[in-house]
């Protein structure tokens, strides 16, 4: 659905003018007989934040999943910053990944590991050169930056729900992506702290720079942090806009979902 | 019918799945750049945390085969042999496989946990989303430290087992030290810890690869984790008898036995 409301087209004229740095086009992915994603489109432009909204099993974990190379899809075009991530080697794909920062669900920080640990271990693979003293630094801004310095050397398992996902959002932007791919942030969270981490996304998007695809069923998440909104329904990007503009649309499919979801 | 070809269908799946997993170690483990750090934490955990475990299981089998032994020999009055008859009964079969047992126990299913565990929380996408090889981080080193360590865990049993039966033998007679050692080693051939000591290594490698694709591939949340660990410690120590069936049949058809 195209809304021909002026705001949207501002909106979309603006941010038309930014560098596309992802492009997904007619993405299909099946599992068995159920197709979750039939001719998915998306375009992200430099700076700007995308909200994909769905149901649960949507497919919209799917859909990131994609475009890390996670998994693969049975059909279309995935270009993440000039590169057909089809087409990559493995080396390439690693190091494209790299310029990715994706925050899961559960955050998935590495158990075994201490705070520190978990925040040093993609900069002692990808960036060598570094001395100890100066990845201890970087450590140290991150956590500064998501107000848990004093848990660096506390381990996953000592964490609240809250604090680990301030950990995994450290974690994903330390090595400085230029796109961020954020799964479902608020999920297990209460609403004030899902607040806070959608206030703390905004946060160091402006301090880092990044362009976001953030994935989720949360409308508040969507209204706080979103540029644009995008309706995954039916395997198909069915609705873009702003989110008032789709909280206001007349389309009688959109106008149920929001109401189911709210 | 039908049940018995699902079954054959799961087993050769199974199979099938294990042999590619087996052929990627090599494939990957042969690619630089090796994770030292990560391979030598977990020769560590595998190799000195099993030491008690391995330690007070090699000190029961040989007390216990030294005692149970005992009568049999009287009987002929060979109660002199019992050093050499436990010696090499430890060396070259029962050290090997105890020991293997324990450690398809101990460290296969903590592999299997461990790995399904990181797999169903997303730990290891998260590596692999990082640009790291979660395969050369988490399997390639883990099969490695564990073929490593197990022929150290297998002379060190060796040795307390053979402890053990010194304590045994002198529970009722009165051997020497000198004595006790000289009857061992004039038993004990190269021939004899040799076969053992590579036999060690395919067992090592074994449970490590077994245990590492239990818990690579598990899935459904934390009852798949669950299924994981037990499966990778019955697979692992089936394998074990099977490598030491097709051992002794090696070394039989070399003249070693």
């Amino acid at each position: 659905m195209n809304l021909s409301d002026s705001t949207y087209s501002e909106t979309l004229a603006k941010k038309s003018a930014g560098e596309v740095v992802l492009e997904i086009r007619d993405l299909h992915k099946s599992f068995g007989e159920k197709h979750v994603l039939q001719g998915f489109d998306l375009k992200l432009h430099r700076g700007e934040n995308v909200v994909v909204l769905g149901k649960s099993g949507s497919g919209k974990s799917v859909l990131i999943k994609c475009v890390v190379g996670l998994l693969n899809p049975d059909k279309g075009y995935i270009n993440v910053l000039g590169q057909d991530v089809s087409t990559l080697s493995q080396i390439d794909l690693d190091r494209m990944r790299v310029k990715i920062g994706f925050l899961f669900q559960n955050s998935a920080l590495y158990d075994s590991m201490t705070v520190h640990e978990n925040l040093e271990f993609p900069m002692r693979r990808h960036w060598v050169h570094l001395t100890p003293e100066e990845t201890l630094k970087i450590v140290e801004d991150a956590l500064t930056s998501v107000g848990l310095l004093n848990a660096m050397n506390m381990m996953p398992s000592e964490l609240s729900g809250g604090m680990r996902k301030r950990v995994g959002l450290a974690r994903t932007l330390i090595m400085r992506p230029e796109i961020v791919l954020y799964d479902e942030p608020t999920t297990g969270l209460d609403s004030i702290t899902g607040s806070e981490i959608s206030q703390l996304m905004l946060d160091l998007q402006e301090k880092y720079k990044t362009s976001s695809v953030i994935i989720s069923h949360d409308m508040h998440v969507a209204k706080i942090t979103s540029n644009r909104v995008v309706i995954l329904l039916d395997g198909i990007n069915y609705a873009e806009g702003t989110f008032d503009e789709l909280r206001n649309s007349a389309d009688p499919k959109v106008k149920q979902f929001f109401q189911t979801m709210i | 019918m039908a049940s018995i070809r699902s079954q054959l269908k799961d087993f050769f799946h199974e199979a099938g799945g294990m042999a590619s997993f087996t052929a990627r170690f090599f494939t990957e483990g042969l690619r630089p750049r090796f994770e030292w750090e990560e391979f030598f934490k977990q020769c560590y955990i595998i190799g000195y945390k099993s030491l008690p475990l391995v330690g007070i299981t090699g000190f029961i089998m040989g007390l216990v085969l030294t005692v149970q032994s005992r009568p049999t020999l009287a009987e002929f009055g060979a109660e002199s042999w019992l050093p050499s008859m436990v010696a090499i009964s430890v060396v070259r079969e029962i050290g090997p496989v105890i020991t293997a047992l324990i450690c398809a126990g101990k460290i296969g299913s903590s592999m299997g946990a461990e790995l399904g565990s990181m797999k169903v929380t997303e730990q290891i996408d998260a590596m692999e989303v990082s640009g790291t090889n979660p395969f050369k981080y988490l399997v390639v080193t883990r099969v490695m430290a564990t073929a490593l360590m197990l022929p150290v865990l297998v002379v060190i049993s060796d040795f307390i087992a053979l402890y053990a039966t010194y304590v045994g033998v002198n529970l009722k007679d009165v051997v020497s030290t000198k004595l006790f050692i000289n009857q061992i080693f004039e038993a004990l051939e190269y021939s004899d810890f040799l076969p053992a000591f590579v036999k060690s290594y395919f067992f090592g490698f074994a449970i490590g690869i077994v245990g590492c694709y239990k818990g690579y591939n598990s899935s459904k949340g934390t009852e798949g984790v669950g299924r994981s660990a037990n499966s990778a410690v019955v697979v692992a120590s089936l394998l074990v008898f099977i490598l030491d069936l097709i051992a002794v049949q090696i070394t039989d058809s070399m003249g070693l036995n």
